[in-house]
């Protein structure tokens, strides 16, 4: 049965705004949300779990004028580069996912693969939070939940600057030499290296119709609330806040 | 520090997720332990819970610790098992 959505769609903001609307969302909607948003300047968005000092390469990305965020999600950093790539939020009452929380990622991520089949990629779910195309990842996802709603927030990659993406991100296990560059840049992939031509809006476009097919949704352009827009200024205090930057160091 | 009064430990460990704890025993109990990666918990809060949980006690205590702390938390990129594994073992002081 096809459910009634809200879509959020947007220009860029800062990291902390960005992730006080995400948090907002989920504290305070009333209605299944779909979110779609950009970031500027450029930032690194870690997981909640995630030390930052280990995760990040500070000195390099203020060299780069990168900014950090901790995320409300746990996973791994993401690097959401200006014109490099897509956000997207769904917010909905868990009660919509039944199953396992693995069961619930890989719902909302079909939505992904279906938005890239309709951009002529032929993608795949990889694990239960990464979408691949020939095994190499094109979009990572992060879902936290609270009060019996699901926030799941993720990237898709458009046209990423990788080597800036790896000088700034510290991978376990993966050494900064010229070697480690390369053998990085053979996990990810991009809709620029797949020869996929398409403006950031265009792929906004193929998100929304691609989530809404799989996941049943009638969708209904808006705005966030006076109650969201509220909670969403309190919480930019947060995660401007050094403390929760870093509340793992 | 002697290995009489105490030691500092810490273990990295890449399963489906990374995942990195370090503790710090002084006479024979957990002075401070870190848990930090990019796995997934929720409640997100339980972590720093169970951190909470650990400190004072002695690495025989960390099973009960761990299974109360731990109780109604789903993990996603490591199980239970494997994280109790890990920290009982950074935790035992050479």
């Amino acid at each position: 049965m096809r459910g009634e959505w809200r879509l959020l769609v947007h220009g860029p903001l800062t990291g902390p705004e960005n992730m006080a609307v995400d948090e907002s969302l989920l504290l305070e909607a009333e209605m299944p949300t779909l979110r779609l948003y950009t970031w500027s300047p450029t930032t690194v968005s870690i997981g909640y779990f995630q030390s930052l000092s280990e995760t990040v390469n500070l000195a390099e990305a203020e060299r780069r004028g990168i900014a950090v965020v901790r995320r409300v999600s746990g996973g791994g950093a993401v690097m959401h580069q200006e014109l490099g790539e897509v956000t997207y939020s769904v917010v909905a009452p868990v009660e919509l996912f039944p199953g396992s929380i693995r069961d619930s990622y890989r719902r909302i991520l079909s939505g992904i693969v279906e938005a890239l089949r309709l951009l002529g990629v032929e993608a795949e779910i990889q694990g239960f939070q990464d979408v691949v195309v020939g095994g190499r990842k094109i979009s990572g996802s992060a879902q936290a939940r609270k009060r019996g709603w699901i926030l799941q927030h993720g990237t898709l990659l458009v046209d990423p600057d990788v080597e800036a993406m790896f000088s700034v991100l510290r991978v376990p296990g993966l050494k900064l030499s010229d070697k480690g560059l390369r053998e990085a840049r053979k996990r990810v992939t991009s809709l620029y290296d797949l020869n996929v031509d398409v403006s950031l809006a265009d792929v906004q476009g193929a998100l929304i119709e691609g989530f809404s097919r799989a996941l049943e949704m009638d969708l209904q352009e808006d705005h966030l609330t006076p109650g969201e827009e509220k909670k969403a200024e309190e919480l930019v205090i947060k995660y401007e806040s050094e403390e929760w930057l870093r509340k793992r160091p | 520090m002697s290995r009489r009064s105490g030691c500092a430990r810490d273990l990295e460990h890449k399963g489906e997720k990374y995942i990195r704890i370090s503790v710090k025993i002084e006479e024979g109990k957990i002075r401070e332990v870190y848990i930090r990666g990019d796995f997934f918990c929720y409640p997100e809060d339980a972590i720093e819970r169970l951190e909470k949980a650990l400190v004072g006690r002695r690495p025989e205590e960390i099973p009960e610790v761990f299974r109360e702390a731990m109780e109604g938390v789903e993990l996603l990129g490591i199980r239970k098992e494997e994280l109790l594994k890990l920290i009982l073992e950074v935790s035992t002081c050479p």
